[in-house]
Order: structure tokens, then C-alpha cells, then sequence
């Protein structure tokens, strides 16, 4: 059941009951949402349970566990896509309230009115096309129950009336005929509905929106979600476009709002203050020198093909041309005086052009508090995004999200003198070295022809190496897939435009002999509807369901699934199988 | 010299501002000894200043005699008193029953003070209140808690827990929950919990 009217049918439910348990997804956007919405519970003393999940079975597990003590649960960014009665089998008295950006919406959750609540906007419901609901469930039991009266008088009249009979039966020729058109055409609505698998908004803009609702609404909780939007982004969930009107629709508005109050209150320096600018898409470049920024960013690495002995010869002609002196390129950013900073950032956007560097500028937003760097919601998001899924302490997972939640909280702490973005530096310090893994892994990839083009798609397996560390969420995966596929079609002169790329990475520790198995789409997939909608994972379930090939589809993002590693052959020869017939 | 005495008490609370120092009984009865001897000088010159046996001199000696009595006395009763705020400090913050250490510090009039202020504080805690009811506990939240909750970590398994309004909570190692203040203090210590 979809609930349009956050406030009243879902946050004002929960403030009666005064406890709930929150169960996030490992993805920044979810911990983003999480912070607003626990901030939200702090301040109307609802009590409240956090915990992280991973997966379906995690998920699964965690229900069964604390559905004695809680009975209102709500889901940050997992649990919609797949029907939450059926695979969780919950006690009747739990009722669950979705917040997930992950589309399409399973329909079971959508038609179940009692214990499954998704939240979503009313422009967004129209957009999702979900078939009618007397085109998915048959009205089975009166059918049934017609029936068997109907064969039973049957059985009576038979000896007296023989013409009755043949009705009778002509009838119920006529009903089958009907119900055969009728699950024909319920299995067109399913294919149509669940083809493509999306991203839609970002649930801490939800969140955020629904804190503004309430008049509650902070510099800090924007902040929250404007790194949820931009963690989309960053991650290419959505589109230019989508993520444009999102900033400009719905976050400039807020973002102006606070500034101005911010400007009233001058004396107050420590006050956070968010402003919405043009901003070099260079990835960590204000924390970072300008060269290894420029080496590190996918568009600049795949025209000027740095992983070619001319390419590293071709950056500094590029630096040249740009007027840009090596010294000044290899030097921290941040040391640069405030003349020379504006010049070079000047001088990258005017120049792009003659470059064919598309997309050097994107609108973005940056946040600066008391006398410390400033720092850009991209590269927040980045840092964020490699500490959820990083283990740089060496822990489980769970710990990494608690880790990524309280580094959120010190940057965000409106305490005096307690604001603390240490933390938020340490994990830019990560995400450079998780960085320069990518970059690597991509050109040994490309240099020793690791991508083999198998007909339908393209596909990498992953070699074991030290490096193997970073590759483990959806995160890390994705970021290399998109790179390493732009990198590899402009190697191979756009000849493979328009195959998608299959990544293998082979797994350690528990899960020593499986994959984990990451698809996305091709490079000129044109945007439907204005999602970047992805047929991989259906691809993926109908291999499942052909093939009894061992995977666990445990994650909530179809498009990453696990598989084991005698079967891999197996496995993607069926999908060779599939993705041809869809071609 | 005169008054050394005294002042050598006012220091010694002065050196240790946290705890309370042993009752310096010897140093007090020393200081005693040294009023009731001023106190005779005193009487004597009076009574030959009044026989006429002495210069009219005299008269300022036994101002300056008395001025050191009431010296003396002053840093007494500050010392004394000075232990009694500790004292009464310690009520606060630790409750009724004092450690063993502090209790070989303080004098038998000390420790009758003190249970005779335990004495008043409850009967005025259980006055409290409507009648009835057992009364408001002055002692807990001293500073005034900025929530109601506290968002607590759990970096142990543990079982159910009960909180103290009836609301159960299931803690498991890597959770994260807000509970009520008072309820999870002991948690806290048994090292179950960690505050965020």
C-alpha cells in the first residue's frame, strides 16, 4: 500500500508508539536517511533500535529476531523489491514501513493494505505504472467455490436433462478460455512491469522533506541530503538530468533558506553554511593535488587513454596547453594561494571544450564550517561510500556502518567545538587509495586484455592481488565496471558500444570459491522514462530460473548477485542464452 | 609565631582541594591551647593595667592579643566548616553510605553531623511529592539532562532487555538504540554499552 501523506500516515503512527526499529541498507543515501530520521525521533523522544542489514537473509534473520520486542519496523533503502510477507513470513502483528529508492516496488508489498506501507510521493505513483489490481490477483476463491456447485449440480441433473449438461460444460470450456487469456495477460503485466530494475529518488531527500514537513528542518539535515542525492549521483544511479532538477527543484529552495538565516547571524562563524555552485567534477581535488585528481577522473583518464605510454605524455601537453604549470598541478590543491586556485579552476572549465572533455562541471554542492577546508558533497559521498564498504579497521560490516554514521554525526554536531571533520578526512584519505586501486586495476585490465567480449556482453573476471580489498559492495564494484567500460570502449575505438559488462570478482573468507557477479548496462543505453534503468537483474533472475546453477541473491540491488565459482561457466553461458534473445 | 597554627590548618585543606584530609585533631587542640594562653596573658594585663601597675602601652598589646585570638578562631571555624561542605558534597554525589577511606578521615562530631544530615534529606525527600507516593529523589540528575535519552551502542550480546516504561528492547552486538538515561547506566559500566 502506498502511503502519500508522510506525516500524518507514517512519522505521526510511529511518534504514538514511541518505538521502532529502523533497519538501513549499507548504502550512503540509507545512512544519510537514517541520520535525519534519528534525529527527527531524538527530538519527539521516540526510542528507537538501529541496525544495519545487508542483505535479504540478514534482513530475514533480524525480523525473526526483534519482532517480539518491536512491532513497527521501518526499512531504509531495502525490502521493496521483493514481497516482504513472503520472504520474511513476519508475525501478524508487524507492520512495515518502506522507504527505498530501489524501483519497481514489488506488488505484493504495493496491493498488501495492512502490514506493508511504502512510502512514496503521489507524482512518483502515477510514474510506476503498476497494472490494476484485478489484473495481477484472480478473484479465485467465489470462482472457485462457483465451480464446484456448479460440477456438483451438474453431477445431479445429468440423468434428467442432457441439454442443461452441454451448457454446462460449454460454460466451463468458456470460463478456462477465459482464465487462460486472462493469466496470459497477467504475465504481460508482470514482464512489463518488472523488466527494468531503477534507482528513484533519494530516501534521504525523502526523509529531509518530510523533517521540513514537521518544521524541524536544519542546515545539518540538509547537508544529510543533499550527500544522499549526490551519492546517487556519484554512483551513476540516476541521470544528469534527474539529479540536476532534483538539486535545482528541490534542494536549492532549502539550501537558499538556510544561507540567508545563516547571513543574519554573522557572529556566529562555526554555523555550517551549504552554498550550490559550479564545481570541477574532478574527484577529491580540493583535498588532493590537481595531477593526481586529474590522473584518478574516468573522463579525463579515457581521452587522454593515460594507460598508453603517449597518454602520460599527452596529460602534460594537456597541462601545458591549459597554461597550468607542473608545480603547481603537483602540489596540494589546498596549498595553492586563492588567485592561483580560481585561475586554474577558470582556466580547466574554458578550455574543456577544445579538449572534448564533456561533463569538467557539474552544479554541486559544498559545505564549510568555522576556519576548516571546505568540503564538496561529491567527495563526501565518495568518502562515505568507501568507508561503509571498506573495512579499514578490519571489522564486520555492521561496524563499518556505525563507523560512516558517526563520522556523519562529528561533521554534523552543532555542539560548540565539537564539530569534528577528522573523520570525514581520514575516509578521503581512504577513498584515495581505493582511487588509485581502481585506476590500476582498470589499466592492468585494458593493457592485458582481461575483457573478454563473449557475444551478447562483455565480461572481466577479476584477478586475485592485494588490491582485492577495496572490491567488495555494490560501491566499489560499480565504480570500476563504469570506469573500466568507458576505458575499454574508447581503447577499442567504440566497437563495443553497446554490450553490457559483466564483472566477476572472486570473493574471500566466508564466501571463499564464489563470485561476486556485478552487471551494468552499455555505454549509449538511452535513458527511459529519465531513469537509468537496468535490465541486468531480471537477465540475471531468468538465468536462475532456467539453469540450476548455484547463486545466492541475497543483495538488494539485483544487479549484484553471488555465484560459485565451479559454475561460472554455466552460469554465462545462460546468460548468453538470455541476453540474445532480448537482443 | 602567633596564629601559625591556625593558618598551617587553612592550608592543609588548601593542598588537597579534592578530598577531605584526616581531622587534624593535634593541630586543633594546639590551637586551643594557644587562645586559652593569649586569653590569660590577657586577663593578667588587664588586671595590672587596672591597678595602675603598667603604662597606658599596655592597652595596645592587649588589643593585638585579642585580634590573634579572634584570628585563630576564624581559621578554626572555616576549616571545620570547609569539611562540612565537603561532607555534605560527598552526600551528593556518592549517597548515604560513605567508603571506609573517607569515613577513618573525619571526626566522631563529624560523622554525627553527617547522619543526622542524612537523616533530614530523606524525611524532606519523602515529604515531597503528593502524600502518598514515596516521595522525589533530589539526587539523580544533578545537571539537568539535555534528553530524556541517550543513544547507546551495543558492542556486546546481551539478552532482553526491560527498560524501566515497560518498552523491551532485544541487544545485540553491533546496534545501536536510545534508551532511557537512568535505565542503562549500569549497562554502561558492565561495559555492554558505549555512549555515541
Amino acid at each position: 500500500m502506498f502511503i502519500q501523506e508522510f506525516r500524518s500516515q507514517f512519522y505521526e503512527i510511529i511518534k504514538q508508539k514511541k518505538h521502532a526499529l529502523v533497519l538501513v541498507n549499507l548504502d550512503v543515501d540509507a545512512v544519510c536517511a537514517c541520520k535525519i530520521l534519528l534525529y527527527l525521533f531524538e527530538c519527539d523522544h521516540v526510542k528507537f533500535s538501529v541496525l544495519p542489514v545487508s542483505g535479504w537473509k540478514e534482513l530475514r534473520d533480524t525480523v525473526e529476531a526483534h519482532s517480539d520486542q518491536n512491532k513497527m519496523m521501518v526499512l531504509i533503502n531495502c525490502g521493496g523489491t521483493r514481497s516482504l510477507i513472503d520472504t520474511i513470513t513476519p508475525p501478524d502483528d508487524v507492520v512495515f514501513f518502506i522507504i527505498d529508492s530501489h524501483r519497481p516496488f514489488d506488488l505484493d508489498n504495493v496491493f498488501d493494505d495492512e502490514r506493508v506501507k511504502i512510502l512514496a510521493k503521489r507524482e512518483e505513483i502515477d510514474d510506476l505504472n503498476c497494472p490494476p489490481m484485478n489484473e495481477i490477483y484472480y478473484p479465485s476463491d467465489d470462482e472457485s467455490e462457483e465451480d464446484g456447485n456448479s460440477s456438483d449440480s451438474a453431477v445431479e441433473r445429468s440423468p434428467t436433462k442432457k441439454r442443461n449438461r452441454m451448457a454446462d460444460i460449454e460454460q466451463r470450456v468458456a470460463k478456462k478460455q477465459r482464465r487462460a487469456r486472462w493469466n496470459k495477460q497477467r504475465g504481460d503485466h508482470l514482464w512489463n512491469y518488472y523488466e527494468n530494475s531503477w534507482y528513484s529518488v533519494s530516501s534521504a531527500l525523502c526523509m529531509f522533506e518530510l523533517a521540513h514537513d514537521l518544521s524541524k528542518s536544519t542546515a545539518e539535515l540538509l547537508w544529510c541530503a543533499v550527500v544522499g542525492v549526490t551519492s546517487q549521483y556519484v554512483d551513476g544511479l540516476i541521470t544528469d538530468e534527474r539529479y540536476i532538477s532534483t538539486c535545482v527543484d528541490r534542494l536549492r529552495v532549502h539550501v537558499k533558506r538556510f544561507n540567508h538565516l545563516a547571513d543574519s547571524q554573522k557572529n556566529l562563524v562555526d554555523r555550517l553554511r551549504i552554498s550550490f555552485d559550479k564545481e570541477l567534477a574532478l574527484p577529491l581535488y580540493r583535498h588532493w593535488s590537481l595531477y593526481s585528481s586529474m590522473e584518478h577522473d574516468p573522463s579525463i583518464v579515457c581521452r587522454l587513454r593515460l594507460w598508453t605510454q603517449k597518454g602520460a605524455r599527452d596529460m602534460h601537453h594537456f597541462l601545458a596547453d591549459l597554461g597550468l604549470t607542473l608545480g603547481d598541478c603537483q602540489q596540494l590543491f589546498s596549498a595553492l594561494s586563492s588567485e592561483q586556485r580560481k585561475d586554474v579552476v577558470a582556466r580547466l572549465q574554458t578550455n574543456s571544450d577544445k579538449y572534448k572533455l564533456t561533463s569538467t562541471v557539474f552544479g554541486s554542492f559544498i559545505a564549510s564550517a568555522g576556519y576548516c577546508n571546505s568540503f564538496n558533497a561529491a567527495d563526501f559521498a565518495r568518502a562515505l561510500g568507501v568507508q561503509l564498504e571498506v573495512a579499514c579497521t578490519g571489522e564486520s560490516a555492521e561496524s563499518n556502518f556505525f563507523s560512516a554514521l558517526s563520522t556523519m554525526s562529528a561533521f554534523l554536531d552543532t555542539r560548540q567545538k565539537r564539530r569534528n571533520p577528522k573523520l570525514v578526512q581520514c575516509g578521503i584519505e581512504t577513498c584515495k587509495t581505493f582511487l588509485e586501486a581502481v585506476v590500476r586495476e582498470v589499466y592492468v585490465a585494458i593493457n592485458q586484455n582481461h575483457v573478454l567480449p563473449t557475444g551478447a556482453f562483455l565480461l572481466v573476471y577479476m584477478s586475485q592481488g592485494p588490491d582485492l580489498r577495496f572490491f567488495t559492495g555494490r560501491h566499489s564494484i560499480a565504480s570500476f565496471a563504469r570506469f573500466l567500460l568507458r576505458a575499454f570502449v574508447t581503447a577499442s575505438a567504440n566497437k563495443f558500444n553497446g554490450r553490457p559488462l559483466v564483472v566477476a570478482v572472486p570473493l574471500s573468507g566466508a564466501y571463499d570459491g564464489w563470485y561476486e557477479v556485478l552487471g551494468i548496462m552499455p555505454l549509449n543505453t538511452a535513458d527511459m522514462d529519465g531513469h537509468n534503468k537496468s535490465f541486468i537483474g531480471r537477465a540475471f533472475d531468468r538465468v536462475c530460473d532456467r539453469s540450476s546453477v548455484r547463486v545466492e541473491r541475497d543483495h538488494f540491488d539485483s544487479c549484484l548477485i553471488r555465484l560459485k565459482a565451479e559454475d561460472r561457466g554455466r552460469f554465462f553461458n545462460a546468460l548468453q542464452a538470455v541476453l540474445e534473445t532480448v537482443a | 609565631m602567633l596564629g601559625e597554627q591556625a593558618l598551617n590548618l587553612i592550608k592543609e585543606l588548601e593542598r588537597n582541594p579534592d578530598i577531605i584530609p584526616p581531622y587534624n585533631d593535634d593541630l586543633m587542640k594546639r590551637c586551643i591551647e594557644e587562645i586559652k594562653s593569649l586569653y590569660q596573658q590577657n586577663i593578667n594585663s588587664l588586671a595590672e593595667l587596672n591597678a595602675g601597675r603598667v603604662g597606658a602601652e599596655h592597652a595596645s598589646l592587649l588589643q593585638a592579643r585579642h585580634a590573634a585570638i579572634e584570628r585563630t578562631k576564624r581559621c578554626m571555624l572555616a576549616y571545620i566548616y570547609h569539611r562540612q561542605q565537603r561532607l555534605k558534597r560527598y552526600r551528593w554525589d556518592y549517597g548515604g553510605v560513605l567508603p571506609s577511606t573517607i569515613k577513618v578521615c573525619l571526626c566522631e562530631a563529624e560523622v554525627r553531623w553527617f547522619h543526622e544530615y542524612c537523616k533530614n534529606l530523606a524525611d524532606f525527600q519523602s515529604g515531597l511529592g503528593e502524600s502518598g507516593s514515596c516521595g522525589v529523589d533530589l539526587t539523580v540528575n544533578m545537571e539537568p539532562p539535555k534528553s530524556l535519552f541517550v543513544q547507546v551502542m551495543c558492542v556486546k550480546d546481551y539478552d532482553e532487555f526491560e527498560t524501566s516504561d515497560g518498552t523491551r528492547y532485544l541487544l545485540k552486538k553491533n546496534s545501536l538504540h536510545s534508551l532511557p538515561r537512568q535505565d542503562c547506566e549500569h549497562l554502561i559500566r558492565q561495559g555492554i554499552l558505549e555512549l555515541v
